[in-house]
């Protein structure tokens, strides 16, 4: 399943200007479990929203949560509390990321349809560059959330000291304190490649604009 | 009505009512589950919502 590049390049773009804004763009070395409270309020004060997050107790399976987007700038994020603590952590920043790399064509208040669209399209899985804007923005979604809490730098070194068996995915989902299964994800060796083309064309387009 | 129908209503009247213009869901193993149970999923996440049964999630991890 392909996404359309220039909606990933402005993805990352907007992840690192969201680092900038942070002030905790990490030097390679310098690695602390991100905070998703800083992390919200990033987003509360770069995009002017009032973000509400809230954990839902109810009977799930395969809803690990939701995010709504409201006219006056409110959002609520909506948490599972069913899940263990890494995947309420990935869920809520995935969530929150939504918020930030959506762009109004991305909107829409048709959620049976997105929710349609999403399990239909999981289930083709043609590799065909899709036209689905709401895959494109879980995909997008969930690509950004690993480059906030896991940044594409830390995976080379770690990715590199994996295959030398210094350590294990297990280790490292312990240490970054997220879900094995995403850290399995981000060290693929696909995403890795696909990520080094992103932050290549960012820092094209920051050299072309002379930042 | 079945609960994708019931859940478009949901969506429609919220969009009317509250100003709603978007909504994003994340959902495990997409490959197993079918539009109406996910739909039914997010119906009893509402109505836990409506019951009270939830609460402010605050990861406590703030370094500001």
């Amino acid at each position: 399943m392909q996404v359309s590049g220039e909606k990933a390049v402005s993805a990352f773009l907007k992840v690192k200007r969201l680092k900038e804004h942070w002030g905790t763009w990490l030097i390679a070395g310098d690695r602390e479990t991100v905070s998703i409270e800083d992390y919200q309020s990033v987003i509360q004060d770069m995009y002017g929203l009032r973000i509400e997050k809230l954990e839902v107790i109810f009977d799930g399976e395969h809803l690990r949560g939701m995010v709504e987007r409201y006219r006056d700038n409110r959002a609520r994020v909506l948490i599972w509390a069913g899940q263990p603590d890494r995947w309420k952590r990935f869920t809520a920043v995935k969530e929150l990321t939504h918020l930030v790399i959506d762009e109004e064509e991305d909107w829409s208040v048709e959620g049976a349809t997105t929710l349609d669209r999403l399990i239909y399209e999981f289930r083709v899985q043609n590799g065909d560059l899709t036209t689905n804007l709401a895959i494109q923005s879980e995909v997008l979604a969930t690509i950004a959330a690993i480059e906030i809490l896991y940044p594409y730098t830390w995976r080379l070194d770690d990715a590199a000291r994996r295959t030398a068996g210094e350590v294990t995915t297990e280790k490292l989902a312990l240490e970054y304190n997220l879900p094995a299964a995403v850290v399995f994800r981000a060290l693929h060796p696909d995403h890795l490649h696909t990520c080094d083309r992103l932050w290549g064309e960012v820092r094209a387009i920051e050299a072309a604009a002379g930042a | 009505m079945n609960a994708t129908e019931h859940l478009a209503s949901r969506f429609a009247t919220m969009a009317a009512d509250e100003g709603l213009v978007d909504v994003k869901f994340y959902v495990n193993n997409s490959g197993e589950a079918s539009t109406g149970d996910v739909s039914r999923e997010v119906e009893r996440l509402y109505e836990a919502l409506e019951r009270g049964d939830s609460a402010i999630l605050n990861f406590q991890d703030s370094r500001r």
